[in-house]
């Protein structure tokens, strides 16, 4: 056992005492590596399973051990949670939800969904909800509180709090509605995970493409109650900050911290959105996520720094008030959202001990900060390719961006060109690990840049509010468009690097035997050693993976799951025609004998050794 | 029209084809004369017809050039902003255009 790891032990113990009883029941459930209880596998995002027995030296002969298909098309972020002797697995649009008795060849024991008649509960119907969904109708997963709940956030935003054991709804509430003038709110949806603090449950909101201004909100666990919400930009009581006590760079924010970087009232559909993976550290009741771009994203309608939009907040989840806050990115002209995931490690950064938050941002950053004072202590490129500022200012926090690749300073109708990383960041919403044997990051990256061209639009409420005409290629002197590597976040350096042929859109998982788990959009699910990067498994997925993976154990036996499913059926394009069903190899006929096959959808497929 | 252009640009190119290793594994080579039968018919002469297809296919174009364009047809599928911005990426068109070759090529030789 290394002294890191003992350190973490006894951190995490000495914060026992100190927290609240459900809390205190989920830290221990999150501690069983033979169950998986929240979707980061714990509040620290680390992604880590303790489980050894698959290991470097067997996983070459990992064999399926069985397979769920969910149904539903298109895309499945996210990853099951393993609760006892059963799994909870999520989908798609419309977000159904399936519990499964591992104990029983995974029958289904119960099935929710939360669409009926068409509708969602929020009473937007499931097309409307689509008609403004970002990104292959995804969702990110359920979580569990240990009264016996399964909390889903439905894309509608509806928060449904469903019996672990029944399946049956203990109340449903709609966050934010999906409609338009009918409720007088633009178009949000929900796509991020429902996250459990003590007696709560919070969401955060998406829909920043949409001209949303987002908010993290706060509900009683039990009752369904609204305890607070925090927006991301507007007055100060709106955000719940203390202009004297909330601090950024160390220092108090002040009054108005967030009108004065807004023209007029464009903070009022100011975007900064809320959908990653999120952070808590129980032992300084703290809560941590990251806040999405601002809109629209043409900049040169919003002069100003645009706080506290592309922001790590940390904030007291009792009551919601900021402890600090630190814009990565002010004055976004990139599509930069900084939500990516919050992952809290005790670690030495320049030879001191530290509490650390670190961070993988789109913008081709990554951060290590002390998560208990907000102080900034490494800043640095994660892709060598990242060419829009040169280096983050560390007295100040700010990125120096460079004019070349300023799309507000080359201006509105001219396209800016070989801007890395493109808008889907560095890195997107698929989560790193923390490989807690090596001290290493495990990071699935994107390598692509872009060419951006803002141009004026007009907000109208509930469509579309872009403002920018993108084309995206891979990053100079290659044609690959991911990376997955190995990050050292004291030193702010990669350690190893796999080029991928695509972006690296799955979340990792760094297991005890010294191996990390990823997939791929060609739909690979892949073990690599932790330390080198050496591939030691691949296995070819019915989809491309864009989910999670996670480990749990089941009668002494380990277990390796991921979700697969990425838009249709390859086979239908491939083998009928891909834009014209019509037009494929020799198709005379209808279709009728596919739609067996296609229904299969999703997948989640579990491995585990012979 | 697009299937003809796709037809002539594959005559012109024909004799610059040089033939790969047939790497794809069985279960990639069902799933294709399945998808084919169930678009055409569910019978022996197009179960010849679909498996000499997919033959024809695999002699042209790597297994992992396969699997790279069925990748990037799903992502043409999922028809959202981030999936729509891969449709300009460079290596999607080029391996779209060798699938659509091999495809036109298995045709000629096929059905």
């Amino acid at each position: 056992m290394s002294i890191l790891k003992k350190s973490i032990i006894a951190s995490a113990a000495l914060a026992l005492p100190l927290a609240v009883s459900a809390n205190s029941k989920i830290e221990r459930m999150m501690k069983d590596p033979s169950q998986w209880v929240q979707q980061s596998g714990d509040y620290a995002g680390h992604r880590y399973s303790a489980l050894d027995q698959i290991n470097k030296s067997n996983v070459g002969s990992l064999k399926v051990a069985w397979t769920f298909s969910t149904g539903v098309l298109r895309g499945h972020e996210g990853g099951p949670l393993v609760i006892g002797d059963t799994m909870y697995v999520h989908t798609a649009i419309p977000n159904i939800v399936y519990a499964l008795d591992l104990n029983d060849n995974q029958r289904i024991m119960w099935k929710y969904n939360p669409v009926k008649g068409g509708k969602y509960p929020g009473g937007e119907t499931m097309d409307r909800v689509i008609s403004v969904m970002c990104c292959d109708n995804v969702n990110r997963g359920v979580n569990y509180h240990p009264n016996g709940t399964i909390v889903l956030h439905a894309a509608d935003t509806s928060v449904i709090a469903l019996d672990a054991k029944t399946g049956k709804e203990k109340w449903v509430t709609t966050n934010l509605h999906a409609g338009t003038g009918k409720y007088g709110v633009s178009a949000s949806t929900g796509s991020g995970q429902p996250f459990i603090i003590k007696d709560m449950v919070g969401v955060g909101c998406s829909g920043a493409e949409f001209g949303v201004r987002c908010n993290w909100t706060q509900y009683d666990i039990n009752s369904g109650k609204r305890l607070w919400r925090a927006y991301s930009m507007g007055p100060d009581k709106d955000m719940l900050v203390d202009p004297n006590k909330t601090t950024s760079m160390l220092k108090p924010i002040g009054k108005d911290s967030s009108l004065k970087t807004w023209p007029g009232d464009a903070w009022k559909i100011g975007g900064g959105s809320i959908w990653g993976f999120y952070g808590y550290d129980s032992s300084l009741n703290t809560l941590y996520y990251g806040t999405g771009n601002p809109s629209t994203w043409n900049p040169v309608v919003r002069p100003g720094d645009n706080k506290w939009s592309m922001t790590i907040n940390a904030r007291n989840p009792d009551n919601g008030m900021a402890k600090w806050l630190y814009q990565m990115t002010p004055y976004d002209e990139w599509d930069y959202d900084g939500v990516n995931e919050m992952i809290l490690v005790d670690m030495k950064v320049k030879g001191k001990n530290r509490q650390a938050l670190v961070h993988f941002d789109r913008n081709g950053f990554a951060y290590t900060m002390d998560r208990a004072s907000g102080e900034l202590l490494v800043a640095e490129k994660y892709d060598p390719a990242v060419n829009w500022a040169t280096h983050v200012d560390m007295k100040t926090g700010r990125p120096q961006v460079v004019d070349r690749y300023s799309t507000a300073h080359q201006g509105e109708d001219v396209n800016t060109t070989n801007i890395c990383p493109a808008a889907l960041g560095s890195k997107d919403q698929q989560p790193a690990a923390y490989d807690r044997l090596s001290g290493l990051f495990m990071v699935p990256t994107n390598h692509v840049c872009m060419d951006y061209e803002p141009f004026k639009v007009d907000y109208v409420a509930g469509n579309a509010y872009v403002g920018a005409t993108l084309s995206m290629y891979p990053a100079p002197g290659g044609t690959h468009l991911g990376n997955f590597i190995a990050w050292d976040a004291d030193k702010g350096k990669i350690v190893w690097s796999n080029p991928e042929p695509f972006s690296v859109w799955s979340g990792a998982l760094a297991t005890a035997g010294g191996i990390t788990f990823y997939g791929t959009l060609e739909g690979y699910a892949k073990a690599v050693e932790s330390k080198t990067g050496k591939e030691l498994f691949k296995f070819k997925t019915p989809s491309g993976i864009i989910g999670n993976f996670m480990a749990y154990s089941h009668k002494g036996k380990q277990y390796v799951g991921i979700l697969s499913g990425v838009g249709g059926w390859a086979g239908i394009g491939l083998a009928a025609g891909l834009t014209d069903p019509t037009a494929g190899l020799g198709a005379v006929g209808a279709y009728s004998a596919l739609s067996n096959h296609t229904a299969l959808g999703g997948v989640l497929t579990v491995f585990a050794l012979p | 029209m697009l299937k003809k252009i796709i037809l002539i640009s594959f005559i012109m190119t024909t004799f610059s084809i040089t033939l790969k290793a047939n790497d794809f594994p069985t279960l990639a080579k069902s799933e294709f004369v399945f998808a084919c039968m169930s678009s055409n018919q569910s019978n022996r002469d197009f179960m010849a017809k679909c498996s000499c297809a997919i033959d024809e296919i695999a002699k042209r174009i790597s297994y992992d050039e396969y699997a790279q364009a069925e990748a990037i047809a799903r992502l043409w599928e999922g028809a959202s902003p981030r999936e729509e911005a891969f449709k300009s990426v460079g290596l999607s068109k080029e391996r779209m255009d060798k699938l659509f070759k091999a495809q036109a090529a298995s045709e000629l030789e096929c059905f």
